[in-house]
């Protein structure tokens, strides 16, 4: 996997060097301690290891999961490939996969970023007197970066398939919500119990995986790899679209 | 896979189309492998699952999880939860929420082993529709179903444990205990061993109908609760035929005011000297006790001796005096003290400090005279040592006021005896077996506990009634599940908090980033 540390870094150096990186980071966080505050105090009863639970897996956890992935990739291949950057790093050492995930760890990364807020709440009441739960949380961090990465391989996806970074996020988000959402059809079609389209919906869900999961405190190998697998499903199209652009 | 065309070569429309179709032939291909790969990480075999918290709260108890693994077929677990009324609506909605929680947990560990359906009282017709086909009255409950068996779990009963507050210094019910766990293992335990257990109830003898659901003194409540207790109960004309069939595993005489035929009283001493189980609530009718032939003198042979009269005790007035002489005074109410701690019908009721009342009942006595040989008599219930025993005047009449000169002493009496014994005739050949084998008698002092009058207060006194004579009464010791709650009382710590979430980190952000700008301009 020649150059994918480079690739890497300079995707890391490009994102924290731009004032759109920033901004968003500034905005999630504040959102993301707003409402850690109000799990903590309006709904959990002052409960501050199901606050940290929450924010980690509560409805804000989806909204930003929704917006922000799309927001971060939507540049990495479309401006690139507008700009000419991309036949530089096309023709260079670096394999098409080693480009995508590359960018994918950037993303991942500024994303892990966000949800490692959650430890500095934690770490600040355990300063102040209150133990959190830390093993639980830890988990929990590990699992919303792991989210965020499949959540930023279809943003890449969605980067990859047009060459205009408002379409690609706006193409992302679409994406993105569909995958959310992709349950809720069982109960718009009122699926009977047993039926093999709910079983299927329920095994595709990907809310239901991570909050059985990662959101409540354990380390399960089945989501783990539902998580890691379909991320490769979708570094696997970007790469193959990324090649799509070597023939047109 | 990399797809390189030549150096310099032009590449055809045809090409194109093919490298498409290899495409996206490849992405179906890595989407089949996408999909075979997160169904085998499901398989029980290849997944490991690890929970992380300190209270280990994602795990289910090892005796309830030894349980649901064995589970041949799915577990059916229907809820149906609405708001309660106030004072108990904060502890109905953390009932709900923890017993919710559980469930997930349950579902989480075991997913193909639970079949999980949340009714959503708002579509209150298919609602309705649901809980008339499982026999409910009532919301507020859980019902676990296997095989056709199901046992009904009440919430404020069943999983938690409530301590009712104090109105006057405006002290709220809260929970005590979260039993959710031990509840579900029971009922799972219940649903799970062996076949329903079948009761038969002895008619032609003046018995209470058991399917009388309109008079008080019926018994058609019972039959209701027993059913959705996983029983089945049917009953037994004796006289016309005098034996009891092999699958039956309790005989209950409930009130009978007649004498038996001889066949039909050594069907029953057959019955229970063969390890069969037997419920006997004596006649309300005192003259009925002295006959030769009454179903009192065949529990005589098993150690209890029902005694003439009825127990009573005094009332309190509405100025809080104690009184007697009204017919109030022949219900008995037994809690605390009075319920043996030890013996599995009486020790959930001692725990959660329950009253069980029990209406014109005959005390009882030890008969060890005519008792099997290691037979284990236990006085189960007693009355207040301020209750007396009332006899009646020569018409067969209460006055319900103490006459020490006729009646004794006021002093404790016994309500309830329960007796365990080995059978002199073991059902099994086997030696092994046959050891293990035991004969039940339990023996009350009337039957009105059990009528449909006294059935709702005295439901869990009953139920442990029949379940400890069905042998049923293996009670898992589960403890109750922790809720590790980290709470944050000091209210600095939410302001510190608030002020690092709301402002100190979004603002040191904020602030690298100008840093940053600022330097890469400068």
């Amino acid at each position: 996997m020649q150059g994918l540390w480079t690739i890497y870094r300079r995707e890391l150096a490009g994102l924290f060097l731009s004032p759109l990186a920033w901004i968003l980071l500034t905005i999630a966080l504040f959102a993301h301690g707003y409402f850690f505050i109000f799990y903590l105090v309006g709904v959990t009863g002052r409960d501050l290891r199901a606050a940290m639970q929450l924010a980690l897996a509560g409805d804000i956890f989806w909204w930003f999961m929704l917006l922000l992935p799309p927001l971060l990739t939507m540049r990495m291949v479309s401006e690139e490939a507008r700009s000419g950057v991309l036949e530089f790093l096309l023709t260079s050492p670096a394999g098409d996969l080693a480009v995508i995930l590359g960018k994918l760890g950037a993303a991942t990364t500024f994303m892990g970023i966000l949800w490692s807020s959650v430890l500095v709440y934690g770490g600040c009441a355990h300063l102040l007197g209150v133990q959190p739960d830390w093993i639980p949380a830890l988990s929990g961090v590990l699992g919303a970066t792991l989210v965020s990465g499949l959540f930023s391989s279809i943003g890449l996806v969605a980067s990859a398939l047009s060459s205009t970074p408002i379409l690609a996020a706006f193409a992302a988000v679409v994406l993105n919500f569909i995958v959310i959402a992709l349950p809720s059809l069982d109960a718009l079609l009122r699926l009977p119990p047993g039926h093999w389209g709910k079983v299927a919906l329920g095994h595709a869900s990907v809310v239901s995986q991570y909050q059985s999961s990662f959101g409540i405190g354990v380390l399960d190998s089945k989501h783990f790899l539902f998580f890691l697998v379909w991320t490769a499903f979708f570094v696997f199209i970007a790469t193959r679209l990324l090649e799509k652009r070597r023939w047109s | 896979m990399e797809l390189k065309p030549a150096e310099g070569a032009r590449v055809s429309r045809g090409t194109k189309f093919s490298i498409g179709a290899q495409v996206a032939a490849l992405i179906l291909l890595a989407f089949a492998a996408a999909v075979l790969v997160t169904w085998l990480a499901a398989r029980p075999g290849l997944r490991a699952r690890f929970d992380l918290t300190t209270a280990k709260l994602n795990t289910l108890d090892p005796a309830l999880a030894d349980l649901v693994s064995k589970a041949d077929e799915r577990i059916g677990v229907d809820f149906f939860f609405q708001p309660e009324a106030p004072p108990l609506d904060a502890v109905a909605g953390e009932a709900q929420r923890r017993m919710r929680e559980l469930l997930f947990v349950a579902r989480s560990q075991f997913p193909s082993k639970f079949r999980f359906l949340d009714h959503d009282l708002t579509d209150l017709a298919a609602v309705q529709t649901r809980m008339k086909e499982l026999g409910l009255s009532e919301a507020n409950v859980v019902v676990v179903e296997l095989d056709g068996k199901r046992v009904v779990l009440r919430l404020l009963k069943d999983i938690v444990r409530i301590h009712p507050g104090n109105p006057a210094v405006r002290q709220d019910p809260s929970i005590e205990a979260f039993l959710g766990e031990s509840a579900l293992a029971n009922a799972i335990l219940r649903v799970s061993v062996g076949q329903s257990p079948k009761v038969w109830f002895t008619t032609g003898h003046g018995e209470r109908d058991l399917y009388d659901i309109e008079t008080s003194t019926g018994l058609g409540r019972l039959h209701t609760a027993l059913t959705a207790d996983g029983f089945v109960s049917e009953r037994w004309d004796s006289r016309a035929l005098p034996r009891v069939a092999d699958d039956v595993r309790i005989v209950a005489v409930l009130d009978a005011r007649q004498p038996f035929q001889g066949a039909e009283l050594e069907a029953l001493e057959s019955f229970v000297n063969s390890g069969g189980r037997l419920l006997v609530a004596a006649s309300s009718d005192d003259r009925s006790l002295r006959a030769t032939d009454s179903i009192e003198s065949l529990v005589e042979r098993f150690g209890v001796k029902v005694e003439p009269g009825i127990v009573a005790q005094p009332i309190a007035n509405a100025f809080g005096e104690l009184i007697t002489g009204r017919r109030e005074c022949a219900t008995i109410v037994a809690g605390g003290q009075r319920l043996d701690p030890r013996h599995p019908v009486t020790e959930s009721l001692w725990r959660g400090d329950k009253r069980v009342g029990f209406p014109n009942t005959h005390p009882l006595a030890r008969n060890d005279s005519d008792a099997p040989a290691n037979a284990a008599i236990v006085d189960i219930v007693r009355s207040p040592s301020s209750s007396w025993r009332d006899l009646p005047n020569s018409k067969g009449e209460y006055d319900y006021r103490p006459d020490p000169a006729r009646e004794g002493e006021l002093g404790s009496s016994v309500l309830a005896f329960a007796v365990n014994f080995r059978p002199p005739q073991p059902r099994s050949s086997d030696a092994e077996a046959a050891e293990r084998e035991r004969s039940r008698v339990l023996v009350l002092g009337g039957a009105d506990a059990f009528a449909n009058g006294a059935l709702d207060p005295n439901r869990d006194f009953v139920l442990n009634s029949f379940n400890w004579l069905a042998e049923r009464e293996e009670r898992l010791r589960i403890a109750a599940r922790v809720d590790d709650r980290r709470l944050v009382q000091d209210d600095s710590v939410v302001v510190a908090l608030n002020r690092a979430a709301l402002f100190g980190l979004p603002l040191a952000c904020a602030l690298l980033g100008a840093l940053l700008a600022w330097r890469r301009r400068k």
